[in-house]
């Protein structure tokens, strides 16, 4: 069963439709990458695996759950990172991932010795005591990521989750996601970094205009013009 | 998790984001400390024949602790409304505003248990402040040597901190306003406007009636027993408190990212 299960989904604001029969899934153990250019329609989708707006058609189930019917009880064991990180700007780094450790359904204890181990593990210790409005914009990224992953999630729905990091921070990220996705985590993640995406993911699948028009091979040589073939082939068939 | 869990996890983290903020720890100091000076400072210009001592003549007419107390209540009916109410409006639309409200869904802890959590954060700080502002001007009133029965004072004080938590029922329906306009700053004009509609209705001679203007009206009304018509118009707080909770926790039930 897939963890995350997309069927014919649409999705419109008014008139307009940002989303157009997507279908998808991701499983246990592997890392399901969604590449398109800027208004595609990627964040949408992530946020109706999330619940944050419903479908217009189509069914959208976590666990085999549709999204609608579940509880807060149901997303135990899910992380996500959508837009903007969970930073609170007056609090410090170790406050900002005890706050999302209890969030995620930790206790107190557990919350503050889950935020030590991930803070090491995403390189933020040397800010741990700082407040997250000074840090800069790649280490409020990697808070946000940290915060995601804090409580060891089943399921992770990232949207673009190396935006603004150094190269040691996206390779912290990338293994941090990686040995997650090893032990069985199931990853949703979107990206514009067609080299990244193509170093982690298992599977890459193109959305254009709402839709989902083909896959990419992570090993094929050449990824960057293959997506754009993918692309323009869509746009003039659109003409 | 059950969902006395979800509230206590919610508790939890909205203790350690309130006790940490600029805008609630600037808002308690201002409104404790300010109150306290502003009413000392009335108190000792009555009999004066300074500008200041005209204007301190409408809420102070007695240099002891009648005249104390009668500035600290009228002059509480009005800063506590706006000090609540721009601690409520944030505290409920700050998510929208610094748009972490995303990271509000998807989890274990359910939206009402957050809107759970952060009433009753607001909630204490209101009683605590009710206290706190109460205490200082018992304290301010010793500092000046003011003599009278301790039953006197006691009465005073009691009207002080009902007042102070009337009005901090009243701020409560800044939770909806925050939520329906997605950030605290359409909360904070709504509390504006509504301390000026109070002062409308109580030109009009409605104010009695309209809930945000009777502690105003009673603060202002000096020691006499109260009527019944004007308990009720106090304990009209009462209902515009329940239904802004019912309809906050409902609209964040709901949410929409």
């Amino acid at each position: 069963m897939p963890c995350i299960e997309l069927a014919a989904v649409t999705k419109s604001y008014g008139k307009e439709r940002v989303l157009n029969g997507i279908d998808l899934t991701v499983f246990a153990g592997e890392i399901h990458a969604l590449v398109g250019l800027n208004g595609a329609g990627k964040t949408t989708l992530m946020r109706l695996v999330l619940g944050m707006t419903r479908a217009s058609g189509g069914m959208v189930r976590v666990r085999g759950n549709d999204v609608g019917a579940l509880t807060s009880g149901d997303w135990l064991g899910v992380g996500h990172l959508i837009e903007a990180p969970l930073a609170y700007p007056e609090l410090t780094v170790e406050k900002n991932l005890r706050i999302a450790g209890r969030l995620a359904g930790l206790t107190g204890p557990a919350a503050t010795s889950a935020a030590r181990a991930v803070g090491e593990e995403l390189l933020l210790t040397p800010w741990w005591g700082k407040r997250s409005h000074a840090l800069s914009l790649g280490n409020r990224q990697r808070l946000g990521l940290a915060a995601a992953l804090i409580a060891d999630p089943s399921i992770v729905v990232l949207d673009e989750p190396t935006n603004a990091l150094d190269p040691a921070g996206v390779v912290a990220v990338r293994t941090a996601i990686t040995r997650r996705v090893a032990q069985g985590m199931a990853a949703l993640v979107s990206s514009h970094h067609l080299d990244e995406v193509a170093r982690m993911a298992d599977r890459i699948t193109v959305i254009n205009a709402g839709r989902t028009i083909g896959g990419l091979q992570p090993d094929a040589v050449d990824i960057e013009r293959r997506f754009f073939d993918l692309v323009y082939a869509d746009v003039e068939q659109a003409r | 998790m059950t969902a006395t869990q979800q509230w206590r996890a919610a508790l939890a983290v909205e203790w350690i984001k309130f006790r940490a903020a600029p805008v609630s720890i600037v808002t308690s100091v201002l409104l404790v400390v300010g109150l306290m000076l502003i009413s000392l400072a009335s108190v000792l210009a009555v009999g004066g024949s300074s500008a200041f001592a005209a204007k301190a003549a409408a809420v102070s007419t007695d240099r002891g602790w009648a005249g104390l107390f009668d500035g600290a209540t009228q002059i509480s009916s009005v800063a506590s409304l706006l000090a609540f109410g721009v601690v409520t409006g944030w505290m409920f639309g700050r998510e929208f505003t610094d748009g972490t409200v995303t990271a509000l869904y998807g989890i274990p802890v359910s939206r009402p248990a957050v809107a759970a959590a952060k009433f009753t954060v607001v909630a204490a700080w209101m009683c605590a402040m009710a206290l706190s502002l109460t205490a200082a001007v018992v304290t301010g009133g010793w500092l000046l040597g003011f003599r009278g029965s301790s039953g006197e004072v006691a009465a005073l004080a009691g009207k002080l901190l009902l007042v102070t938590l009337l009005t901090g029922l009243l701020a409560l329906p800044c939770a909806c306003v925050a939520t329906t306009g997605r950030g605290y700053l359409a909360a904070i004009g709504a509390v504006i406007a509504v301390v000026v509609l109070a002062q409308v209705a109580v030109i009009v001679g409605i104010g009695g009636w309209f809930p945000f203007a009777a502690p105003g009206l009673w603060a202002a009304a000096g020691g006499g027993v109260l009527g019944a018509t004007a308990v009720v118009q106090l304990l009209l707080a009462l209902p515009v408190a329940a239904l802004a909770l019912w309809l906050t926790l409902r609209m964040w039930r709901r949410l929409a990212a």
